[in-house]
């Protein structure tokens, strides 16, 4: 996928439980898959298989949201769901794979999560090195790329566990929930590809049927959005300082704020006061 | 009822071999003298399982076996002894060829498929309680729904008992929980 992620090699895709990751990353395989276009960036189509030991569950009902939302019956798209330790199985996991799909190997393979493929600690650079070894023998084995699905920790602003998984991988993908419930994955690092790229997509709710109550039964889309990144709400609160400032400034728009001059070309209704005006009232 | 169960004579001797001729099960060394036991539960639900199968009309048979084995297998992840693994594995395989009425391949794909998917049920409830399992074919084991595939590739999963069975985009079959649960 041209500008996100490499074809062969290491990926880590992360962001905090719930924010739409897995939905996310299922829609992204899915393009691959199919050989469609993402966004505006070119897919190279692939055979995908995704390794869900997180939510599985929930797996088959998306796959059903996703067949009735786009009509699609039918793709080189293969699910394993059955535990898996990478580290101590990745040999078995190779054979498994080749043994069952001959020729056609995936040109990705989705390992949701790391946590559930490795036994052992996330944070002791023993255990991330062998798992991370253990990822890279599969991608090279299969001639993929290998993206692994990842947790934030107590630290939101970075991948849980070790560092040298972040360092190990082609790009890194960081998925987060906007405030308006968009799905906004953004590319962190990369090593072939500009960094700071954004897809901001939305989430559609997809009746599946009813339940013995009555109940609708339902999963989710996942669909671009009419949305501009530059234009994201600030969610950071103010200061004491800023609010007190801001309290001035609508008291003196309302004691001597005046039109906006023409030249200034704002909306007709906007009030402007001079700053001087402003710092008195301060 | 003591806390282990010598199992029935005919789990042992000619079913055991037979089972690790086609690769399904895991090796052991028991002997005709050494008797592998058994928990006590697995026991019992083996007994359980017969009754439900010898109750089945046949047409709904194999999906109750299915169902069968996934339990069966679930138990015998909590055996510590090789030879008990076994010796249910060979119980299983029975259940498909005597209670069941299937033939040594089809046995062979049920276990294979339902051994690497089974889960244990998070509700508590028996599973022999549930209705049967959604109709499942040898396909919905292997790869062959995308015609992309070569028929090598089936072929390879029809011989060889593969360790982390792929399941193919049209065979990832959605079934309300509400019906598979009552």
């Amino acid at each position: 996928m041209k500008g996100l992620l490499a074809n062969s090699g290491l990926a880590v895709i992360w962001g905090p439980p719930k924010c739409g990751k897995s939905f996310w990353v299922f829609d992204l395989g899915m393009h691959i898959a199919l050989g469609r276009d993402y966004r505006g960036h070119r897919v190279q189509q692939a055979t995908v298989v995704y390794v869900a030991l997180e939510g599985k569950q929930g797996f088959s009902a998306r796959k059903e949201a996703f067949r009735r939302h786009h009509g699609i019956e039918s793709a080189p798209f293969y699910l394993l769901s059955t535990s898996l330790d990478l580290v101590a199985k990745s040999s078995e996991l190779i054979a498994s794979i080749k043994a069952q799909l001959g020729k056609n190997l995936p040109g990705v393979l989705f390992l949701d999560t790391l946590n559930r493929s490795l036994v052992g600690s996330e944070s002791k650079d023993e255990d991330m090195a062998r798992f991370l070894a253990a990822a890279e023998r599969v991608a090279q084995e299969l001639n993929c790329a290998v993206v692994i699905v990842h947790h934030c920790g107590i630290d939101a602003s970075r991948p849980r566990g070790h560092t040298s998984l972040s360092g190990a991988v082609e790009s890194q993908l960081k998925v987060e929930r906007g405030n308006t419930g968009e799905v906004i994955v953004t590319l962190e690092l990369a090593k072939d590809f500009a960094e700071g790229t954004e897809i901001v997509s939305r989430l559609q709710r997809v009746e599946l049927g009813m339940d013995a109550d009555g109940d609708p039964i339902t999963s989710l889309v996942v669909l671009p959005a009419d949305y501009l990144p530059n234009e994201r709400a600030i969610t950071r609160k103010l200061s004491d300082r800023q609010r007190l400032a801001l309290a001035a400034l609508d008291e003196c728009a309302a004691t001597s704020g005046t039109r906006a001059p023409a030249n200034l070309e704002l909306p007709g209704l906007t009030i402007v006061v001079q700053v001087s005006a402003w710092r008195e009232e301060l | 009822m003591t806390a282990a169960q010598p199992i029935r004579a005919e789990i042992r001797g000619e079913h055991r071999s037979r089972a690790i001729r086609n690769g399904a099960a895991v090796s052991t060394e028991t002997t005709g003298d050494d008797q592998p036991e058994i928990r006590v539960e697995a026991y019992d639900k083996l007994g359980q399982w017969r009754v439900k199968l010898n109750e089945t009309e046949k047409l709904k048979k194999r999906d109750v076996f299915e169902r069968a084995a996934a339990d069966l297998f679930l138990e015998a992840e909590y055996e510590r002894d090789l030879r008990a693994v076994q010796a249910i594995t060979d119980a299983i395989h029975i259940l498909g060829r005597d209670y069941t009425g299937l033939d040594d391949d089809s046995i062979q794909f049920v276990m294979v498929g339902v051994r690497s998917v089974a889960e244990r049920p998070t509700s508590g409830r028996s599973v022999i309680d549930e209705g049967p399992p959604p109709a499942l074919s040898p396909d919905d084991y292997g790869v062959e729904a995308d015609s992309a595939h070569t028929s090598d590739a089936a072929t390879a999963i029809k011989n060889l008992p593969v360790a982390y069975p792929l399941q193919a985009f049209a065979n990832i079959t959605w079934i309300p929980v509400s019906v598979t649960t009552l």
